[in-house]
């Protein structure tokens, strides 16, 4: 095919034993903007870095213009046309937003040593600047060009990096997760941005697990979970796909429901909690209760500021209004540390574990400050939860399996004994068995007394193990009850799917 | 498709741009004028002596920041290749040949040192890249002193010929000894060709690719920008003029040992660059003449002081001006800038009121 800017071919990358993509392949054709969509943890982003070449791939090969360019580094590919943005967002952050922009014109600017020592010409200076003023036009930025990049809003920083893309002129666009922490509407606006972009000419592959935008900004999509390749087609056709819905909400139809009868005493109360960074503000007035021996479960879609609760609530993120409290007393200005020994335990997202370290020692660093008797029964009760972990008590954590981390992550939650336990994405990147295990290890902590926060992409599993429910959206608390009620419930599906 | 400018008003107005222009000529011609008469107001031999000694780390200060202050690059041991360049030319110029050979040796083996070094040691990021510098370092001086027959090791070079120059048919021989005035306007004027240089590196395109790669490598990279080929480029420019000033030193001292070329030389100038500001243009003059005058003005009154001064100097500033002097004036100009600023606004709105 003559019009097929980008094509990979059975693309495939192991990190250990584990592999991030396995024999993915599809194209993209001159002028289209593909979207690829998927779960956290499918392998998106490992599959941008292979394409742009970040990383190597273990297998498979990339064509660019119908010419292999598999291996090249990314500076190679953007002098070919394949330009790429970042999840994390990366401007110049002490550079003005036009010096940005200048920085990166590097690929249009004529250099050389005379031109180095003795300046450029003026034409050459005014077609330069004059550049640079088209793209600040294009993105809408004009307004802003003397302030630092730093400075700047998060949306506008985001803007501003597919604008730095846009000064090297690509003629294919790589988006990566462009509308993470986007409210709807700043959505649409940049998915506006990106259809104004194409009608410059450039192809766009864009990816991000919004379905919702992508479904109605895209003219394709390639939809991804755990590595491969789920399903491909026009979005309409592709989010009904069976497969690619349980993709999204998760299978955990098998676990069980709750056997406990929770107390009405609350353990932990939440009430009308904002949090801003810098400007964006990730909670605006939710709140939320949790009581003695109840597994509540807290979902939405991502950047709807499930995290951000969390970390609320064990002191890592300063509160801008409301109050928190726990066990009966008001920790708003109470450090992190005091809050663990009132009894909270906070397990969070990606396991956060000393991958140098071995399995006990990990285990003993739950339990610092306590006494070596409290400790070895403490280990006891962890070693019998988990067995796994007593047979790699001597191993270096790096070296488990991602179910293994994430039960060493527990493990090591509950070696303080707490009496709270709040969980971040316990299930993020693990199978559906490995993911139920983890609902049943949970479902087990809390008979023996223990009260659960978790918060879960797998809706269905947390809506399954849960008492009761809370949908978070965009910061506020959109729905709340009981959660066998809500499995069923048509605005948890649209949170996630948008359908 | 516009909006209205929100969050922080822009840097400069043009008009306060044009003032401040109109205010740094004003600034570099002063301190331009005052290099100039700076031997005749300080007469002392020590002094002029001292003078010497500034203007040639100036070069070695601005070489140094294009790697610091231009693509964050950390050196230490930068003093090494001047070292390189002081032996080259010392030994060609020995040999029979002219100074002019010499220099040229200088900057060759200088930049070939550069490019030997650079090549591995850029494959590395961050402190890894900053202890491969310093490890190089000693041991260039270690191979000065161990490769005796070129070297004369430890005795170190002697009787290096002075620089002989042919001025308006007149042949000039800078008897640095007896007088160093000559040789001071000598060495300024390679001085202000490192300045210049550096200026306008920092101005151009190759500039720009350094300043994205000490924003974040991998945009820089992901930009177009050969990261890798650029840093080493670079490093291979700044160890090119280090090797002038090194063989400026040769044949002013008349005199070298790999002990005028040590890791401590290569941290003195590293602290000079910071000092003075990393990135900035006054910071490669401003940074030489502070440590310069400090350490001379305390260890005549204690020597055992110098290194307990030195040492709080260096937390003072890495605490207080991260971005040296010369950028702490900017700045505090720049807040006295918005102060006016804000100060016009709330008096224009007053007229209105009125």
């Amino acid at each position: 095919m003559s019009n097929e800017v980008l094509r990979v071919e059975s693309l495939t990358r192991h990190f250990g034993g584990f592999s991030a993509v396995s024999d993915l392949g599809f194209g993209v054709n001159e002028g289209e903007i593909v979207g690829l969509v998927g779960p956290n943890g499918a392998g998106k982003t490992t599959t941008f870095n292979m394409v742009t070449g970040f990383i190597k791939p273990s297998h498979g090969r990339v064509f660019l213009f119908g010419e292999e360019v598999t291996g090249m580094a990314p500076h190679a590919l953007a002098r070919r046309g394949m330009v790429r943005t970042f999840q994390h967002t990366r401007v110049f952050a002490e550079l003005s937003v036009r010096d940005n922009l200048a920085s990166a014109s590097h690929l249009v600017e004529r250099g050389g040593p005379l031109r180095t020592v003795f300046g450029s010409s003026a034409a050459e200076n005014r077609a330069f600047e004059q550049r640079i003023d088209e793209v600040l036009e294009l993105v809408d930025l004009t307004a802003l060009q003397h302030s630092t990049a730093g400075s700047l809003s998060y949306g506008d920083q985001r803007i501003l990096e597919i604008a730095l893309a846009l000064a090297a002129q690509p003629k294919l666009l790589l988006l990566d997760e462009p509308f993470a922490g986007m409210n709807d509407t700043e959505s649409e606006a940049t998915m506006k941005l990106i259809h104004r972009i194409r009608e410059g000419g450039v192809t766009i592959l864009v990816i991000d697990h919004h379905m919702q935008t992508m479904a109605r900004g895209c003219d394709r999509l390639v939809v991804m979970d755990h590595g491969l390749k789920l399903a491909e087609g026009l979005p309409a056709d592709v989010v009904n796909q069976p497969d690619v819905v349980s993709a999204y909400l998760g299978a955990g139809d098998e676990v069980s429901s709750p056997v406990t009868v929770p107390s009405a005493d609350v353990v932990l109360s939440v009430n009308d909690l904002s949090v801003q960074y810098g400007r964006t503000k990730a909670l605006r007035g939710a709140s939320l209760t949790l009581k003695q021996g109840e597994i509540v479960a807290l979902v939405g879609a991502n950047g709807a500021g499930k995290t951000t609760m969390l970390r609320a609530i064990s002191g890592l993120v300063p509160v801008a209004g409301g109050n928190i409290e726990l066990l009966g007393r008001t920790v708003s200005g109470v450090d992190p540390v005091a809050r663990v020994r009132l009894g909270l335990a906070h397990c969070p997202e990606g396991r956060e574990i000393f991958p140098r370290m071995t399995v006990l020692e990990n285990l003993n660093l739950g339990a610092i400050g306590r006494s070596s008797s409290e400790i070895d029964a403490e280990l006891q009760h962890v070693y019998e939860v988990f067995p796994r972990l007593s047979e790699r008590s001597q191993q270096l954590a790096g070296s488990l399996s991602g179910g293994e981390q994430q039960m060493l992550a527990i493990g090591r939650a509950i070696m303080s004994k707490p009496k709270v336990l709040i969980l971040d994405e316990p299930t993020l990147g693990l199978s559906p068995l490995l993911a139920r295990e983890v609902g049943e290890t949970l479902m087990r902590l809390n008979q023996e007394g223990l009260s659960v926060l978790l918060v879960e992409q797998n809706a269905v599993l947390a809506l399954a193990i849960a008492h009761r429910a809370y949908v978070l959206e965009n910061g506020v608390m959109a729905l709340s009850g009981p959660a066998a009620e809500l499995r069923n419930d048509e605005a948890v599906k649209r949170v996630y799917l948008g359908a | 498709m516009s909006r209205p400018a929100s969050g922080p008003a822009p840097a400069a107005t043009p008009g306060a741009g044009r003032g401040r222009t109109i205010l740094y000529w004003v600034l570099g011609l002063a301190s331009l004028a005052f290099a100039l008469v700076a031997p005749h107001i300080f007469t002392g031999i020590a002094d002029r002596h001292l003078l010497v000694l500034i203007a040639i780390n100036i070069i070695l200060v601005a070489s140094l920041d294009l790697l610091i202050g231009g693509a964050g690059l950390i050196s230490l041991g930068h003093a090494a290749f001047m070292g390189v360049g002081a032996y080259a030319s010392a030994l060609i110029v020995k040999s029979g040949q002219p100074f002019i050979v010499g220099l040229l040796a200088a900057v060759l083996f200088a930049g070939l040192a550069g490019l030997i070094v650079g090549i591995p040691a850029l494959r590395l990021k961050g402190h890894y890249f900053s202890v491969i510098t310093f490890i190089v370092g000693i041991i260039i001086t270690i191979l000065m002193t161990n490769l005796d027959d070129l070297t004369r090791g430890p005795m170190g070079l002697t009787g290096i010929p002075f620089v002989k120059i042919n001025l308006f048919g007149v042949d000039h021989t800078f008897r640095t000894i007896i007088n160093k005035v000559g040789y001071y306007y000598f060495v300024l004027g390679f001085a202000l060709v490192a300045l210049w240089l550096r200026w306008r590196i920092g101005r151009s395109r190759f500039g720009r690719a350094l300043t994205a790669i000490k924003g974040d490598e991998n945009l820089a990279e992901s930009v177009g920008i050969a990261t890798y080929r650029v840093k080493v480029t670079a490093f291979t420019l700044a160890a090119a003029m280090a090797g002038v000033a090194g063989s400026l030193y040769a044949h002013y001292a008349a005199f070298i040992s790999p002990d005028s070329f040590t890791f401590v030389h290569s941290f003195d100038l590293f602290v000079m660059n910071l000092l003075g500001g990393a990135g900035t243009f006054a910071g490669p003059i401003i940074g030489p003449i502070f440590l310069t005058v400090i350490s001379t003005g305390v260890k005549a009154l204690s020597p055992a002081l110098a290194q307990i001064v030195y040492g709080l100097l260096l937390i003072v500033v890495i605490v207080a001006l991260p971005t040296g002097i010369a950028g702490g004036i900017k700045r505090l100009s720049a807040t006295l800038d918005r102060r006016k600023q804000r100060g016009a606004t709330v008096a224009s709105g007053g007229q209105a009121d009125e």
